[in-house]
C-alpha cells in the first residue's frame, strides 16, 4: 500500500472498504483459487474447470464476507495491537471458511444422495487449516510492509529535518557574518571556522544510513567550535565527559544522534540565557552499551525562547532510534528547575 | 554633525563587524553596545543615541520587543533591524524609512540605510516606529522608568494595573511602579492574560483565586498571595463571575 493507506488503513493492514479494495480482494481471491484447484488432480477438463468454478466460489464466498466483516469491525479494531489484529483477522476468516465449508457439505450431499448432510470433520478442518495458512501469510505480508512504509516515511522525513535541523538558516548566516568580520581580525581562525562550516554542511548532504561515532563525534565538535566563535567563551562553556582511550570511535550508528542534541541544547539552553551557560557532554562505554547524555540550563522563564522546535527535534530522535534498535535503545528525557537533561543508550552492535 | 549610534547584538563579533564597517568614517560613532534587549532599553536611556542597529533574537528581550518600548518612549532613536534570516514577518519594514539589514552586513548597504535613517528627523522617526507592524509581537516585559533609571518587569510577574488618572500603577512580585501607558492600550497587548474588572483595573487571570464581597457588598476580587483589595464595578460583575466558574 501507498503512504496514502495510513489514513483510512486498520492497524497495519491497508485500507480494505474502497470498491478498489474489493477488487483488488476478489483479483487475490481468484489466484487462491487458481492454485488450489490446479493442486487438487480431477480425471478430465470438464472435472477441472468444474473443480475451478467451485473452489472459486468457495474462496469468493469467504473473502467478501471477510473484508465485509472486517470492514464492519474496521472502527472498533482499529486500535487494537497487531496480535490482537492478526488474531480477530484469523478468526473472521476462519469462521466464515467454516460457515462455506458446511453450506458446501449441505450442497453436495443433496446433489449426491438426495439427503441434506451438515458435518464431515475432515473436509472442514481441511479448509480451515488452509485458510489459517493462507490469512496468516496475508497478515504477515502486510505486516512486513506496512513497516517496510513506516520506515521509509521516518527516514525520509528525518533526513529532511536532519538537513532542516543542522542547517538552520539562522545558524549559517550568523556564522557567515562571524566569519567576515573575523577576516578583519584573525585570518587562520576564519580559514579554519570557514573549513568547519564546510564540513558541517557537507555532512547534511550524507545519505549513508550509519556512519562511526568518530565522525558523528567530529562534525559536533565542529559545530561546537563554531557556535564557540558565535556565542564567546563567557556564555558556552562546554564540559566534555569522555574517556577517548577507550571510547570505541569505530562503532557503527545512525548519524545525527549527537549533534542535534546539541544543537538543541544551545539554541533552547544557552542561547536564552543572559550569561549563558554549561553544556554537558558525556560518553561512556558501558561495556555491551554505549551511553550518552546531554545536559543544559533551562533558561529563566519569560525570556525570549522557541520551545516549539524542541519537541520536534526530540520525537525525531526516539524514531530514528526506534527505527535503528528496536526496543534496545531508550532515550529518556527528565527536567528538574535548573538542568535539562537528555540521555540515550545504543547496544554496540548494530 | 555625527549620529550617535547604539550596536545592540549578542554576539559579540557581530557587534564588531559594525565597528569595522564604520571604523574609517567620521559621520557616524558608536556610543554604545548593548548585547540584549533590557540592556539596549538602558543604553538607549543612558546615552540617547540617534539610531540604533537592533538584532532580532537574542535573550532576555527580543529585539521586535525593544522596538515596541522604544516606540512608547518620547524621542525614540532611528530603528535599523539586523537579522540573520527573515523569520520574522520584517517585509513591512522594508517599505519604511528605517528598514532592516540582512547578516552578513554589507558595508554599501549599511551606509544607506544609515544615510536614509539619518535623513529623517525625530518626529519622522516616531512615526515609522508607530507605524511599523508589531501588532503581532507580544509584550514580555513592562518597562518603567524610575528616577532616570529603567526597570524592567516581566509580564508573569505582574498581579494588576490600576490607573489613577494620569498614571498607571503597576503592582508586581516585589513592589510598585508607575508607568505613563494607557490602560486602554495594556489592555489591548495583553488580553489573553489580564481580564478588565473595573474601569480603572486590569488583573492577571492565573493570580485571582476568587470573588468576595466587601463589609458595604461591593464586589472585590481576591489576588493570590497579596491583600490588595479590588473592587469590581457593577458592569463587569457578571463576567468576571462566569471566568472565574469557569476555570
Amino acid at each position: 500500500m501507498k503512504i496514502t493507506a495510513t489514513k483510512n488503513s486498520i492497524g497495519f493492514l491497508p485500507e480494505l472498504c474502497t470498491p478498489q479494495a474489493v477488487l483488488r480482494v476478489m483479483v487475490g481471491a481468484e489466484v487462491i483459487a487458481l492454485v488450489l484447484a490446479l493442486t487438487s488432480a480431477s480425471p478430465t477438463y470438464q472435472a477441472s474447470f468444474l473443480r475451478f468454478g467451485l473452489t472459486s466460489l468457495f474462496v469468493q464466498w469467504v473473502a467478501l464476507c471477510s473484508t465485509l466483516a472486517i470492514c464492519v469491525f474496521s472502527k472498533k479494531i482499529k486500535p487494537f495491537s497487531v496480535v490482537k489484529i492478526a488474531v480477530v483477522v484469523s478468526a473472521i476468516v476462519l469462521v466464515f471458511t467454516a460457515g462455506a465449508s458446511i453450506l458446501a457439505i449441505m450442497a453436495d450431499s443433496y446433489q449426491k444422495v438426495g439427503v441434506i448432510y451438515f458435518w464431515d470433520t475432515p473436509f472442514i478442518l481441511r479448509n480451515i487449516f488452509v485458510a489459517l495458512v493462507i490469512s496468516l501469510l496475508a497478515l504477515h505480508y502486510f505486516y512486513v510492509h506496512s513497516q517496510r512504509s513506516e520506515f521509509l516515511r521516518a527516514d525520509s522525513s528525518a533526513q529532511y529535518d536532519a538537513l532542516q535541523s543542522r542547517m538552520r538558516p539562522h545558524f549559517l548566516f550568523n556564522s557567515l557574518n562571524t566569519i567576515a568580520q573575523l577576516i578583519h581580525v584573525n585570518q587562520d581562525k576564519a580559514e579554519d571556522a570557514l573549513l568547519d562550516l564546510a564540513d558541517i554542511f557537507r555532512s547534511t548532504l550524507d545519505t549513508r544510513n550509519r556512519i562511526s561515532l568518530g565522525e558523528e563525534l567530529d562534525v559536533t565538535l565542529r559545530y561546537l567550535r563554531m557556535e564557540g566563535l558565535r556565542l564567546g567563551k563567557r556564555r558556552l562553556n562546554i564540559v566534555w565527559d569522555m574517556d577517548k582511550q577507550t571510547l570505541p570511535f569505530n562503532m557503527e550508528i545512525p548519524p545525527l544522534l549527537l549533534q542535534p542534541l546539541v544543537e538543541n541544547a544551545i539554541y533552547h539552553g544557552i542561547q536564552p540565557c543572559q550569561d549563558g551557560g554549561t553544556l554537558g557532554i558525556s560518553l561512556y562505554d558501558a561495556g555491551e552499551r554505549l551511553d550518552v547524555v546531554v545536559t543544559n540550563p533551562v533558561p529563566p522563564q519569560g525570556t525570549t525562547s522557541h520551545s516549539k522546535g524542541n519537541h520536534i527535534a526530540q520525537e525525531n530522535l526516539k524514531n530514528r532510534l526506534r527505527l535503528a534498535y528496536g526496543d534496545r535503545a531508550n532515550l529518556k528525557i527528565s527536567k528538574s528547575d535548573h538542568q535539562y537533561r537528555v540521555s540515550f543508550s545504543i547496544p554496540k552492535e548494530p | 554633525m555625527t549620529m550617535n549610534i547604539l550596536v545592540v547584538d549578542d554576539e559579540e563579533l557581530a557587534r564588531q563587524r559594525i565597528h569595522s564597517l564604520l571604523q574609517d568614517n567620521s559621520e557616524y560613532k558608536i556610543c554604545a553596545e548593548a548585547e540584549n534587549g533590557a540592556e539596549a532599553l538602558m543604553m538607549v536611556e543612558r546615552y540617547q543615541p540617534d539610531l540604533i542597529l537592533l538584532d532580532i533574537s537574542m535573550p532576555v528581550m527580543d529585539g521586535l520587543e525593544v522596538a515596541k518600548h522604544l516606540a512608547g518612549m518620547p524621542n525614540p532613536p532611528a530603528v535599523i533591524f539586523t537579522t540573520a534570516y527573515g523569520e520574522y514577518a520584517l517585509e513591512a519594514f522594508s517599505t519604511k524609512a528605517t528598514g532592516y539589514l540582512m547578516k552578513p552586513i554589507r558595508q554599501e548597504q549599511l551606509l544607506k540605510s544609515l544615510q536614509q535613517a539619518r535623513s529623517l528627523n525625530r518626529a519622522q522617526r516616531s512615526k515609522v516606529l508607530d507605524d511599523t507592524e508589531l501588532e503581532g509581537t507580544s509584550r514580555k516585559h513592562i518597562c518603567a522608568r524610575m528616577r532616570g533609571n529603567l526597570e524592567l518587569i516581566p509580564i508573569e510577574d505582574v498581579y494588576y494595573f490600576q490607573a489613577d488618572q494620569k498614571y498607571v500603577t503597576v503592582r508586581h512580585r516585589s513592589g510598585e511602579v508607575i508607568i505613563e501607558e494607557s490602560l486602554k492600550s495594556l489592555e489591548t497587548d495583553l488580553s489573553d492574560r489580564f481580564i478588565r474588572i473595573h474601569r480603572n483595573a486590569l488583573v492577571a487571570k492565573s493570580r485571582i483565586t476568587g470573588l468576595a464581597k466587601n463589609n458595604i457588598g461591593r464586589v472585590q476580587v481576591k489576588i493570590e498571595k497579596i491583600d490588595d483589595q479590588l473592587e469590581v464595578s457593577r458592569r463587569h460583575v457578571a463576567e468576571i463571575r462566569r471566568f472565574v466558574r469557569n476555570r
